[in-house]
C-alpha cells in the first residue's frame, strides 16, 4: 500500500472535518445554488458564506490531536510527516473548495459565464483555506478562525470605516497603497470576483503569506515533538 | 548471532525546563523483549515516544537498525500503541480496525467512545499488532483494562512476535505481566536508569513477579517508595 493511499485512508477513518461542518457546507451550497438559479444574486456574494465557513473548517488544530495520540498509528507507519501535513491540509480544505467549484460550475451553467474563477477569487480561496489552518496548527480547533474574526473586529474598531472602504471598495485601479494591501490581507474575501489587473500587489501579498504560512506550518509539523498529553 | 535492532545512547528528554530523564542507554537485539519499569512520571511513556520518533531527545541518540527512527519506520515496521485513551473516540471501531493491515478485526460499527475501555484497548492493540512486516513492537501499559482472556491473548501475541524476530519494548506497572516475558528490564528511577538482565534477577529459573519487584525495590534504594504519594 502506498504511503499516500495509507494517509488518505487514515484520514477517511479519522475525519479531520467534523460531520456538522460538512453538513453546513452542503446546506450553504444548496441554498446558494437555489439563489443562483432563481434570483440575480451575484456569484461572489453567494461565495462569501462558503469562505467564512471555510475559515472555521480549516482551523482544525493538527498538533493538539497529534499530542492526544490520535495520529500515532499513521505517524509511526512510515509515512513522512511532511506528507501527512499536506494531505491533512488538502482534506480539510476539500469541502470548501468543492462548494466553490460547484457554485462556479452552476453559475457558468445558468448564466453562461462565471465570476468565481478570477485571479482574485482564487487568491481569496487560497487565503481562507491556508492562513487559518497554518495559524491553528499548534492551537485548538477554530482558534485561527476566531483569532481572525477578532482581528477584523479590532481593525474595524480602530480604523475609520470610511478609510477602510475608500481603500477597499473604491480604490484606484492600478494604484494600490500599502493600506490596501494590508486590508486585503485581513479581508481576502474582498478579492472575490476581482480580476488580476490592478490587484497584483494585493494578490502577491496574500499569496506570499499563504506560501509562507503553509511552508512554515509543514516544517513545524515535521519537526515538533509530540509528547503525549492524554491521560491513560 | 543476534543483530542490534534498537540502539538508545545517553538519551535525555526535557519538557521545557523540566528534565524528565537523562542518560538512558541500552541496546535491544532482534527477537528480544525489554520491560520498562518506573514510578508514575518517571518518563516511561516519553521514552517510548522517543524510541518511535514522535519525540526528539534533548540529548543522545536513538537508532533503529542504524537509522534515525523516522527513516527506519517504513523499513522496519513498527507497532506502537500508547493506550486506549489515545484512540479518537469519534472514529468507527470497524473502520479503525482496518488501519493495521487492511483486514477487518471487528464488525462493530459503533464509535470507539461508545465501547468499553477494555474493548477499545483490545481494538487498539490488535490494529497495531496486525501490521506486516513487524520488526519492532513498542507498547505502553498494554495490559491495562484487558480481561483475563484478552490479557492471555496479548501475552501470547507478544511471545509470537518476539519468537519471529521482532524486538519488543513494553512499559508496564504490572510486574506479573512483565516477569518471565522479558529478557531484560530497564528501571527508570528519578535521576538514573538501570539496565538489568533477567539472569541477574533470577540466576536459576524464570523471573517471578516477586523477584522482579524485589530487584526493582533494591535498585531504587532498598526501601519501597510509599504508595499514592503526590
Amino acid at each position: 500500500m502506498s504511503a499516500l493511499r495509507e494517509t488518505v485512508r487514515f484520514f477517511g477513518v479519522v475525519r479531520p472535518v467534523p460531520r456538522l461542518t460538512r453538513i453546513a457546507f452542503g446546506g450553504i451550497t444548496l441554498a446558494s445554488s437555489l439563489a443562483l438559479a432563481l434570483s440575480d444574486a451575484s456569484g461572489p456574494r453567494l461565495l462569501l458564506p462558503v469562505l467564512v465557513l471555510q475559515t472555521f473548517a480549516v482551523s482544525t488544530g493538527f498538533v493538539t490531536y497529534a499530542r492526544r495520540g490520535h495520529f500515532d498509528v499513521l505517524l509511526t507507519g512510515g509515512v513522512s510527516r511532511e506528507q501527512v501535513a499536506i494531505v491533512y491540509w488538502l482534506l480539510v480544505a476539500l469541502p470548501g473548495i468543492s462548494c466553490w467549484g460547484a457554485l462556479a460550475f452552476l453559475e457558468m451553467a445558468v448564466r453562461g459565464h462565471t465570476s468565481l474563477l478570477t485571479a482574485g477569487t482564487l487568491t481569496a480561496m487560497a487565503g481562507v483555506s491556508t492562513i487559518p489552518w497554518a495559524t491553528t496548527v499548534p492551537l485548538t480547533r477554530f482558534a485561527g478562525a476566531i483569532g481572525w474574526l477578532l482581528l477584523l473586529v479590532m481593525v474595524a474598531g480602530l480604523a475609520p470605516v470610511d478609510t477602510v472602504t475608500t481603500h477597499l471598495w473604491r480604490r484606484t485601479a492600478g494604484e494600490p497603497s500599502w493600506f490596501t494591501v494590508v486590508a486585503f490581507l485581513l479581508f481576502p474575501t474582498r478579492l472575490v470576483g476581482e480580476p488580476a489587473t490592478g490587484n497584483w500587489p494585493a494578490i502577491i501579498t496574500v499569496l506570499t503569506v499563504v506560501l509562507t504560512g503553509m511552508g512554515s506550518s509543514v516544517w513545524w509539523i515535521s519537526r515538533t515533538s509530540l509528547a503525549l498529553e492524554t491521560g491513560q | 548471532m543476534t543483530t542490534t535492532l534498537l540502539d538508545v545512547r545517553a538519551v535525555s528528554v526535557r519538557y521545557g525546563r523540566r528534565l524528565v530523564f537523562h542518560g538512558v542507554t541500552f541496546e535491544l537485539p532482534e527477537g528480544r523483549c525489554l520491560g520498562v519499569i518506573g514510578p508514575n512520571g518517571a518518563g516511561k511513556t516519553t521514552l517510548l515516544r522517543a524510541i518511535v520518533g514522535l519525540l526528539h531527545p534533548f540529548t543522545g541518540d536513538v537508532r533503529i537498525r542504524g537509522r534515525v527512527p523516522r527513516d527506519a519506520l517504513a523499513q522496519v515496521g513498527v507497532a506502537y500503541f500508547a493506550g486506549e485513551a489515545t484512540l479518537p473516540g469519534f472514529a468507527r471501531a470497524a473502520a479503525w480496525g482496518t488501519l493495521g493491515n487492511g483486514d477487518a478485526i471487528t464488525t462493530d460499527q459503533r464509535r470507539l467512545r461508545a465501547l468499553s475501555r477494555g474493548t477499545r484497548q483490545l481494538i487498539g492493540l490488535r490494529t497495531v499488532l496486525g501490521r506486516q512486516p513487524l520488526g519492532l513492537v513498542v507498547l505502553d501499559e498494554p495490559w491495562e483494562g484487558l480481561d483475563p482472556d484478552a490479557a492471555r491473548w496479548l501475552t501470547s501475541a507478544i511471545e509470537l512476535k518476539r519468537d519471529r524476530g521482532a524486538g519488543i519494548v513494553l512499559a508496564s506497572h504490572r510486574f506479573q505481566d512483565l516477569a518471565g516475558l522479558c529478557d531484560a528490564y530497564l528501571f527508570i528511577l528519578p535521576g538514573e536508569s538501570l539496565w538489568v538482565h533477567a539472569h541477574e534477577i533470577a540466576p536459576i529459573g524464570p523471573v517471578t513477579p516477586a523477584l522482579l519487584m524485589e530487584a526493582f525495590d533494591r535498585r531504587r534504594g532498598g526501601t519501597p517508595l510509599p504508595r499514592a504519594v503526590l
